[in-house]
């Protein structure tokens, strides 16, 4: 028999970690762009 | 001859036959039609190599205990003897002796009419099959299966081969356009979707994670994750992850074309990226070392050593280590990890129904994974004013740089002054840091 | 009118020279980006007026290429 609770729970659960994992890298990365700009004074 | 030397025809069957020919068709397809012959050659060869019998290149020597007490009423087979899984070596008064794997006798410590207790000794057995170390543990004997053992099972290869493609890696294009981490991890849907097919098909929670993690199109992490949740069905992992990677470009267009209009795949994106700087390439690997291993330990080795190795390409002061990843380690370590998963594939193993139906589940985490990028590149456009050709969705599938090439030709069909390649290499190598977290969520998890 | 490239990489191959006349989605050079061949065509019709780039050049994203008259 299958525990499905725990299938969706891991499922769910791993692919909303890789989200949000991404999601925050991709605020990092901006958060990066930005304070780098100011500091180099460059705008790209 | 002279019964001197063994011969291996006494011990080929039709399924060592077959493998050969698979073997020898992943070499055809290497030479002739070009597909990727760095990873088939050594595969197809690995393959062929460990299915001519006797050859002891893969062999494994395992020292087999008495499940019970008894006294031994009858021996079933003699030195030298092959059998299948479960095949009976004695009876005993208190029952049978049978074979836990499939391979061949050593040596045998026990005779007729004696008495023997739990745990003594019965006798030595050769096999190439992969068994749980903490149950059944074997000793490499064989060329390859010293260099399977040492660098997959131990998780050396797997983990250097990160580090080199993190060398070959620019982050460029995806730090240029950050929207499209958002596109890497929709691709981590395919995971899951295999992981639940797989579950539904019958495999145990540790095979079913090592199934799903085909989706991430990523060879060395479906390797790493698949040795250490559910060995004995690495071969058809890795196969299954290196060929839908081949056969990239037969598997992503019918998904873009289901899910796009014609007029979504005709929308153009301007050629230039914004410049990224050098000090934001240096802080990417270090930053996303810090968060990621925080929040998920078990993805260390793989996004430790990804990490590590852009950073030698980045950091602009350690060109030699950067030029020795890029070309000799990584070479190297191909050779030492495709010779050794191709043999990984003895027939016993390989052909079992289940192979079968891990290439099914594996095509459909590909195609899952496609769709998933596809599908929220659309959602995506509902938001963005610049609107983004729903196609480089699809690059998400990581096989770096395959499906961002795919994408390129399918947009340069629509439009021929539409170049998608680089904005597509975004999702691209998102998605290899998606299926790297993936699989250490998995680990994290089940191991 | 001018040609500019559509992404970064080296110029495999110029398959035009100075004088000749192209028509639209006509092939004028090839550019190599992550080891795949681009094809990078003509946006309207015209005469080759001047190669601003050699065979073997690295052309960043935008750089012009070739003119067009």
């Amino acid at each position: 028999m299958i525990d499905w609770i725990l299938a969706i729970k891991i499922a769910g659960g791993g692919f909303g970690m890789v989200f949000l994992i991404l999601v925050i890298l991709q605020v990092v990365v901006e958060v990066v762009r930005v304070t780098t700009e100011k500091i180099t004074g460059a705008k790209n | 001859m002279f019964g001197l030397l063994e011969s291996g025809f006494g011990l080929f069957y039709w399924g060592n036959a077959l493998m050969i020919v698979i073997g020898l068709v992943f070499i055809y397809l290497a030479i002739s039609k070009d597909m990727e012959p760095l990873l088939l050659i050594p595969i197809g060869f690995g393959m062929m190599l460990v299915n001519l019998p006797l050859g002891g290149i893969m062999d494994y020597e395992m020292v087999l205990r008495a499940p019970q007490a008894g006294t031994v009423m009858e021996m079933q087979m003699e030195e030298g003897a092959s059998f299948s899984k479960g095949g009976v070596i004695c009876k005993l008064d208190s029952g049978e002796i049978v074979t836990p794997v499939f391979g061949r006798v050593d040596t045998l410590k026990i005779s007729k009419g004696q008495h023997i207790n739990k745990g003594d000794v019965v006798g030595k057995l050769i096999t190439m099959e992969q068994t749980d170390q903490s149950v059944l543990p074997t000793r490499p004997i064989g060329l390859l299966s010293r260099i399977f053992k040492y660098g997959v099972m131990w998780q050396m290869l797997p983990p250097l081969m990160f580090l080199c493609l993190g060398a070959l890696t620019d982050f460029g294009p995806m730090l240029a356009n950050p929207k499209t981490l958002l596109l890497g991890a929709a691709a981590q849907f395919g995971v899951y979707l295999a992981f639940f097919m797989a579950l539904l098909a019958g495999f145990t929670f540790p095979e079913a994670a090592s199934i799903g993690i085909i989706g991430g199109a990523e060879g060395p992490t479906t390797i790493y994750v698949t040795s250490l949740l559910a060995p004995h069905i690495i071969g058809a992992t890795a196969v299954a992850c290196y060929s839908y990677m081949a056969l990239v470009p037969i598997i992503l267009p019918p998904v873009v074309y289901l899910l796009t209009t014609k007029k979504e795949r005709q929308i153009y994106m301007k050629p230039s990226l914004r410049k990224v700087s050098k000090l934001e390439k240096i802080i990417f690997p270090l930053v996303t070392t810090i968060i990621v291993i925080l929040i998920v330990p078990s993805s260390a080795p793989l996004i430790g050593c990804f990490m590590v190795g852009n950073l030698f390409r980045e950091s602009g002061v350690t060109e030699r280590l950067n030029k020795t990843s890029q070309t000799t380690l990584v070479d190297i370590i191909t050779i030492f990890l495709t010779l050794a998963i191709g043999a990984s594939m003895p027939a016993q193993n390989f052909l079992r129904s289940s192979t079968l139906l891990i290439l099914v589940l594996g095509v459909v985490a590909f195609a899952s994974a496609a769709g998933a990028g596809v599908l929220l590149a659309k959602f995506m456009n509902l938001f963005l004013k610049e609107k983004i050709n729903p196609m480089i969705g699809a690059a998400g599938v990581s096989a770096v740089p395959m499906s961002a090439r795919v994408v390129q030709v399918l947009g340069q069909k629509e439009n021929r002054q539409n170049f998608l390649l680089m904005h597509a290499m975004g999702p691209n190598v998102a998605g290899a840091i998606g299926a790297a977290i993936a699989g250490g969520v998995f680990l994290g998890i089940l191991h | 009118m001018e040609i500019s490239a559509p992404l970064p990489g080296n110029v495999l191959e110029i398959l035009v020279k100075v004088g000749d006349e192209v028509k639209e989605n006509d092939e004028l050079l090839i550019i190599e980006a992550m080891k795949m061949e681009n094809p990078i065509f003509a946006s309207a019709d015209g005469t080759v007026k001047e190669i601003k780039v050699k065979e073997k050049d690295t052309v960043d994203a935008e750089q012009v290429l070739i003119v067009l008259e």
